[in-house]
């Protein structure tokens, strides 16, 4: 039987002969491909070196609190702060035997201020 | 240098290589990638060359600027490269239909001297008419069409590119290849196929 419509094959064989007349970039596209990656890759490589020297978040809270060896010292006294409030009162007692031995346990640090809390 | 230095590494290695400053993987990238754009943009444009040189370049650009951000694994460069060149395409064919430019097909074919000058005619032909039935298929139709059988890629790569499931772009293709064959229908010994 005579055929007059395309079959399968037929388009196949029109794609294969279209893939044979791929156009092939020209040198001057390409030159142009690529000073436009130049042109792009230069403001990302600023970006990166900027990165780099601008402080981060925790250079800037130190920096709020005077400089890391000030936040350090203040993490040091809370810290001690902390062991000190949570330690056993006789390790306290231990540690300030020598201050404490002849200390009243309660002591009027105003005795002539009395007049602060009269009424009338 | 090398045609392409980094041999076997692959182009989402290299987007980052770029990204970090490194020229060669700019090489390398645009020798892969600027061809591929440049073919699949000259189908879907109708044989437009300059037209195709400008959606190969403008994709390129895309691609450079958005290296510092690209997320590893989350798309191949070259899918990405293809959506994008595949959405320039269609900007412009909206362009050119809302100007009233019947056809874009005005751009000669090189020449191949391997052959002779009636299997040139009829290649030209042939050619010729593929062309202007792909021009008259529907954008997505063609835009699949183009990526199967020209770009030989996977259902699932045309899916990813063109944001559809892989039943559409069976479909697609299918609707295509019949759209084809009407358009065609007639020219087979015109073309210069054998009679069965």
């Amino acid at each position: 039987m005579r055929k007059t419509e395309m079959q399968d094959d037929d388009l196949t064989d029109l794609f294969v002969g279209l893939r044979h007349r791929e156009p092939v970039p020209t040198a001057a596209l390409m030159e142009r491909v690529l000073a436009n990656a130049v042109q792009a890759q230069q403001p990302v490589a600023d970006l990166r070196v900027r990165a780099v020297r601008y402080p981060g978040l925790w250079s800037r809270i130190a920096g709020q609190f005077g400089g890391v060896t000030a936040v350090a010292g203040l993490c040091s006294a809370a810290l001690i702060g902390l062991v000190i409030g949570y330690s056993d009162p006789t390790t306290v007692d231990y540690l300030t035997n020598g201050l404490s031995d002849d200390m009243p346990e309660s002591m009027d640090m105003f005795p002539t201020a009395d007049f602060l809390s009269t009424e009338g | 240098m090398a045609l392409d230095a980094f041999g076997e590494t692959s182009d989402e290695v290299l987007i980052v290589l770029y990204a970090n400053g490194d020229r060669s993987a700019a090489y390398a990238l645009t020798h892969r990638i600027t061809p591929r754009v440049l073919a699949y943009a000259y189908r879907l444009l109708s044989g437009d060359r300059a037209e195709a040189e400008d959606v190969a370049q403008e994709t390129m650009l895309r691609l450079w600027r958005v290296a510092p951000h690209w997320r590893q694994g989350e798309a191949k460069v070259t899918t990405w490269a293809y959506r994008v060149a595949t959405n320039l395409c269609t900007d412009r064919l909206r362009a050119h239909r809302r100007r009233g430019r019947a056809s874009l097909d005005d751009a000669p074919d090189v020449a191949d001297p391997a052959i002779s000058a009636v299997e040139r005619l009829v290649e030209a032909d042939r050619i010729d008419a593929l062309q202007a039935a792909l021009a008259r298929l529907p954008d997505r139709q063609r835009q699949a069409m183009v990526l199967r059988h020209m770009d030989g890629l996977s259902n699932t790569d045309i899916a990813d590119i063109m944001d559809i499931g892989i039943e559409a772009v069976e479909s697609l293709t299918a609707r295509a290849k019949r759209a084809l064959v009407a358009i065609l229908a007639g020219r087979r010994e015109e073309l210069g196929y054998e009679e069965d």
